[in-house]
């Protein structure tokens, strides 16, 4: 167990040193002369040199690379230029609502998906099962964004129950950035419910099919009974790969659905960014979204080997 | 009064028909064995005894139970509605899969427990689970295991354990040791056999192996497409069966040898394997060091033209692995084979395109040996790849007097693999390994996936087509009966070495090693 | 011939029949587009913007006065060919990466398996992002972004089915007839996973459409004058509280498109060799 946790934080850690390697690449290296990029054809060779100075741009790029990488670690990553503001704080202070949504999105798509997904598996080509996956059929198909705005007209703007967007810090009135964040978080999470639903249910259909679920009934078990006793848990193994797979784009859907609740995440960070030509917000922004998909999938595989006693087995894969 | 019984028990999946009128008795303590081929209905037999027919299953018929008091359920009330208080505590069932019949999350000692929690929850104790494990030959300190760390026998006795916690009046065993080697087959059936006698239960044993049947059973019937044909005590049905396909079985059970061919004396092998080596190496993390296996160890030993050489071992001795380097499908770690004239293996470098047109191959399961979207006239044709020099013409004329050889029709070559029957594909197979015409062919278990009564035909045609072409076989084969049918010489392998070799007489007649009188002793002859 | 007896077949699968007619019809209406639609979809003519259904425009107009109904075979059109090219570029790229990795094994393997975790956590969004502050928006910046992420998708499936074809025999006899690796994945395996490839292009086709969608919403995708299904949602927007039936539209067909692609793939799925679809089939959205 520890040479297998030993053998993935190494692993995380490459993709993660690779995965920043890229974006320092592509954001940094490849525009050519950043400065230059951040302020336009038209600049003035002052500014520009004052710029370069500013970021420490008249230093080789692997030297800048180095720098990058270090202030991950002190919390250090410069200046933005356009905000005026340091990045850490800046994408600290963004996180703190995405962070909860994402999180938020994904405990409520657990706690709806999976029961339904279950009681569909239960009566397995019965009337309950073909109504529960015609709607799940339908919440894959919705676009968030698009179910976003509906919640916003019939619960905001109809039955004025919650806001219609906009945020209010945490340390400044947490029952309102609370409030703020049900519309959204509901946005991202029945369309993730839908999915995982679906991956639960035929995941379970699967199970049952087995030669254990079998031996379990022949113990005298009932059908339901053998389902939960023995076919829910082996059917949770490959749903939570999935999930572990679906938490990237519940981060994408946050920077997606934050722009119909004029909700302040790092999403708009990122936007304002590029419009502004801030290139050291954006690979930085871009840098915590990756790695934390990367933490959430290795998270997953942590969680598999902790369920499944087969990890030794299948070692070093 | 017996203790369950059968009266007309029929069952169709919506037009099909799979039992038809099926009239089956057990009497309390009798050991009843059901043999039948795949799909004779002899597994829904025993699972409608048990109430777990699949829900599209429509039976008919009527099931008596006689534990304590007689009980009567009419057959179409059966299903997920009827109260069946019994399964798992009156009638006990052994399932055949070893590897998925377990819970792979779940301790065994857990789950012979929750049987015990549902039927007897006054023994559900560490101790009693214990007890239970040792009945079975295992140790009670196992109860902590999980399913994949037991080999497939163990696996199979936790199954047994499972299966008597509720201690039943009826034990019902479908195949139960038919994924296993033979050594631990023999094993299991004589723990059940034992078991069985000691706490005076009834049994009913399904297998496709008339072997197994006999060794255990005192009554035996026989099924046949869904239809019962014939059923009385062993030794009448074992000695004088009457129906003609229970004959066929019968028969297919103890294979006879073949007559000898006069072969052209000769003194250069055909073959000559000198140390062949293959190992395996896995390693869990990059910074540890390989675990290294080695499947087959220093191997050495020669074939000559027109000869038959055995090669049996208990499963995983590395007789599969020999195989393929001798086919050239993997390469070797040390040691080489001179084929010949040719010569290839470790330092000497891969099989050359000359000697792999002489070397073909058979494998055990004649639904895997054909892609299933290629028609058999282009799968015929794909060895003859190596034949450049024909024209299409002389490819085709090849791919015709081969499948004429093996006794099939060249109208039905333009249909795909699923048209053709499990042993017609198995000629197809010994088709396509002779139509280049080759020195040595390679028969891996060739017979062992084919039902019982058409197994003798293959081996003839085999023996037939040897005569014709003198060709050298090697034959692998966990079945010793069949090997000293068919085979001149034999091998014995053993965690990848050669442990005996010579004549079949008299390596079966005089083993000296000790794997050899395992293997011997384990052999179920009727 | 036996290929259209295959499809014909299909049809008894009502899902597939359902999914099938639905998605030929809108994706002929979104095809027509190219040559016809019942009024022009660059004309502005403000003076009839917000029109209610009427028989000439029977799904009104927008913003700019032009009809919604030929709006929205424009804007399907151009979501589909975003969604269609991102599936080829998963397909060429991944399916060859897959096959390899099956037949080749060890190191390379090794190699194409850390890849592909690699790219998974690349989502398309945050690829949309780095190619939009270098280049601009665009919606090939949108195809490209939502191609990288099906690579690994492709890749993934191919593997696995192509390692469950590689442990059968006929793949041994051919390698005993003297077929190469690359022969052996071309003429065996791939056209025996070529059933799984087809299922999962249906629903990475379908997860496109929805891809494309969110980032022409959030302005990373197809940018004005042109038009895409996610392009007419963002311009929705602003006027949604006052005229909600233009986001509805639009909406709507994203939601119908992808419903009956992914019930054609699950149509198609169910028929298909069981041991087959446990192999490789993931469904990941996009």
């Amino acid at each position: 167990m520890v040479g297998y946790l030993i053998q993935r934080l190494l692993g995380v850690a490459l993709t993660l040193l690779v995965a920043a390697a890229l974006i320092f690449f592509l954001l940094d290296v490849l525009p050519g002369d950043p400065a230059r990029f951040m302020l336009g054809i038209n600049a003035s060779d002052e500014a520009l040199n004052a710029l370069r100075q500013q970021l420490g741009l008249d230093q080789p790029a692997f030297v800048r690379f180095g720098q990058w990488l270090m202030g991950l670690f002190t919390g250090d990553l410069g200046m933005s230029a356009s905000q005026r503001a340091p990045i850490a704080e800046l994408i600290l202070e963004r996180m703190q609502l995405s962070l909860p949504l994402a999180f938020g999105a994904l405990v409520l798509s657990t706690l709806i998906g999976l029961p339904l997904g279950i009681l569909a598996a239960q009566n397995q080509g019965k009337i309950g099962d073909a109504g529960l996956m015609g709607l799940a059929q339908i919440g894959i198909a919705i676009p968030n964004f698009w179910f976003a705005m509906l919640l916003v007209v019939v619960f905001a703007v109809t039955l004025k129950w919650l806001p219609p967007g906009g945020f209010v810090p945490w340390a400044e009135n947490p029952a309102a950035a609370f409030r703020a964040l049900i519309l959204p978080t509901i946005a991202l999470a029945l369309p993730q419910a839908a999915i995982l639903a679906r991956v639960m249910r035929t995941s379970l259909v699967d199970v049952a099919r087995q030669d254990f679920i079998r031996t379990a009934r022949a113990k005298g078990l009932s059908k339901n009974q053998a389902l939960w006793r023995h076919g829910v848990r082996n059917a949770l193994l490959p749903v939570m790969t999935i999930m572990g797979l679906q938490f990237a784009f519940l981060i994408a859907g946050t920077i997606i659905v934050e722009n119909v609740f004029y909700l302040p995440g790092l999403g708009r960070l990122i936007f304002t960014a590029i419009s502004a030509r801030d290139l050291f917000v954006v690979r930085s922004a871009l840098l915590v979204l990756v790695g934390l998909v990367v933490i959430i999938m290795f998270l997953v595989d942590l969680l598999y080997a902790l369920v499944d006693p087969r990890l030794k087995k299948r070692a070093g894969n | 009064m017996s203790l369950a019984s059968l009266e007309n028990l029929s069952i169709r999946f919506g037009d099909r028909q799979v039992l038809s009128n099926i009239n089956l008795r057990i009497e309390a303590g009798a050991r009843v064995g059901l043999v039948g081929e795949s799909g004779s209905g002899k597994s829904l037999t025993a699972l409608s005894l048990m109430n777990l027919l699949p829900e599209s299953a429509e039976a008919s018929g009527v099931i008596h139970l006689n534990f304590g008091q007689h009980v009567k359920i009419d057959a179409t009330q059966l299903g997920e509605d009827l109260p069946f208080p019994y399964r798992g505590a009156q009638i006990g069932m052994v399932f055949q899969e070893p590897m998925t019949a377990l819970n792979p999350l779940m301790r065994i000692g857990d789950q012979i427990g929750e049987v015990l929690a549902l039927h007897r929850p006054d023994l559900n104790t560490k101790a009693h689970i214990g007890q239970l494990l040792e009945e079975v030959d295992l140790r009670a300190d196992m109860h902590r295991r999980y399913p994949h760390e037991l080999s497939g026998g163990q696996r199979q006795r936790v199954g047994l354990a499972m299966a008597l916690a509720g201690e039943p009046e009826l034990l019902i065993a479908d195949e139960p040791t038919s994924a296993l080697d033979m050594i631990t087959q023999r094993g299991v059936i004589d723990l059940i056999k034992r078991i069985a006698s000691a706490r005076q239960m009834g049994l009913l044993f399904i297998s496709h192996d008339l072997g197994a049947v006999a060794a255990l059973c005192d009554q035996i019937y026989v099924l046949e497409k869904g239809k019962l044909v014939e059923h009385g005590d062993s030794q009448t049905i074992l000695k004088n069966p009457q129906q003609p396909y229970t004959q066929r079985l019968v028969a297919a059970a103890k294979p006879t040898k073949r007559p000898e061919f006069s072969r052209p004396a000769q003194r250069e092998p055909l073959l000559e394997i000198d140390g062949l080596t293959r190992q395996f190496r896995q390693k869990r993390y990059f910074w540890q060091s390989p675990d290294i296996t080695t499947a087959v160890d220093q191997v050495s030993f020669a074939l000559h033209s027109g000869e038959t050489l055995g090669l049996v071992g208990p499963s995983g001795c590395g007789k599969t692995s020999l195989s393929r380097m001798v086919a050239g499908l993997d390469s070797a770690q040390g040691g080489s084979v001179q084929f010949d004239g040719h010569r290839f293996g470790h330092g000497v470098g891969p099989i050359p395109m000359a000697a792999r047109r002489e070397i073909s191959m058979v494998f055990q399961d004649p639904f895997s040996s054909f892609d299933p979207r290629m028609r058999m006239q282009d799968a015929l044709l794909e060895p003859l790849h190596l034949m450049p020099e024909l024209t299409t013409a002389q490819k085709q004329k090849r791919v015709h007097e081969a499948v004429q050889r093996v006794g099939l029709s060249i109208d039905m070559l333009n249909r795909y693999p699923h048209a053709f029957s499990g042993g017609q594909r198995q000629r197809l197979a010994i088709a396509r390994a002779i139509v280049l015409k080759p020195k040595l062919l390679i028969l891996d278990e060739p017979v062992s996936a084919l039902d019982v009564s058409i197994r003798g035909d293959v081996l003839a045609l085999l023996h037939d087509l040897q005569e014709k072409f003198g060709m050298a076989y090697l034959f692998i084969s966990h079945d010793l009966d069949v090997v000293r049918a068919v085979t001149d010489r034999v091998m014995v392998m053993d965690h990848g070495k050669i442990v005996e070799h010579g004549k079949v007489e008299d390596v079966f007649d005089h083993p000296q090693a000790e794997i050899t009188k395992k293997l011997l002793d384990a052999r179920l002859t009727i | 011939m036996r290929m259209f007896k295959q499809f014909a077949s299909n049809f008894r699968h009502p899902s597939f029949a359902i999914g099938f007619v639905l998605s030929a019809v809108l994706i002929v209406l979104a095809l027509l587009s190219l040559v016809w639609t019942p009024h022009p979809t660059d004309g502005v003519n403000i003076a009839a913007r917000f029109g209610s259904p009427s028989l000439e425009h029977f799904l009104g107009t927008d913003f700019f006065g032009r009809d919604i109904f030929s709006m929205l075979m424009a804007g399907a059109l151009t979501s589909l060919r975003v969604a269609v090219l991102a599936v080829g570029i998963g397909m060429v790229v991944g399916v060859p990466l897959g096959l390899l990795a099956a037949g080749h094994g060890g190191w390379l393997e090794r190699l194409i398996l850390r890849f592909n975790d690699f790219v998974f956590a690349f989502p398309a969004i945050i690829t949309a992002i780095i190619i939009t502050t270098l280049f601009g928006p665009s919606a090939i910046n949108a195809m490209i972004a939502i191609g990288i992420f099906n690579i690994p998708v492709f890749a993934r499936v191919a593997r696995g089915g192509a390692l469950s074809i590689w442990t059968l025999d006929y793949v041994d006899a051919a390698r005993l007839s003297g077929l190469k690796v690359w022969q052996i994945s071309v003429r065996h395996v791939l056209p025996n996973i070529l059933s799984l490839l087809i299922v999962q292009a249906t629903i990475q086709l379908s997860l496109g459409i929805l891809a494309e969608a969110g980032l022409s919403y959030i302005g990373l995708g197809t940018q004005p004058p042109e038009t895409s299904l996610g392009l007419m949602l963002k311009e929705a927007q602003s006027f949604f509280l006052a005229y909600p039936m233009q986001a509805v539209w639009p909406g709507l067909t994203i939601i119908i498109f992808v419903m009956a692609l992914n019930l054609m793939g699950d149509g198609l799925r169910d028929q298909m060799d069981p041991k087959l679809s446990k192999a490789g089939g993931i469904n990941v959205a996009g």
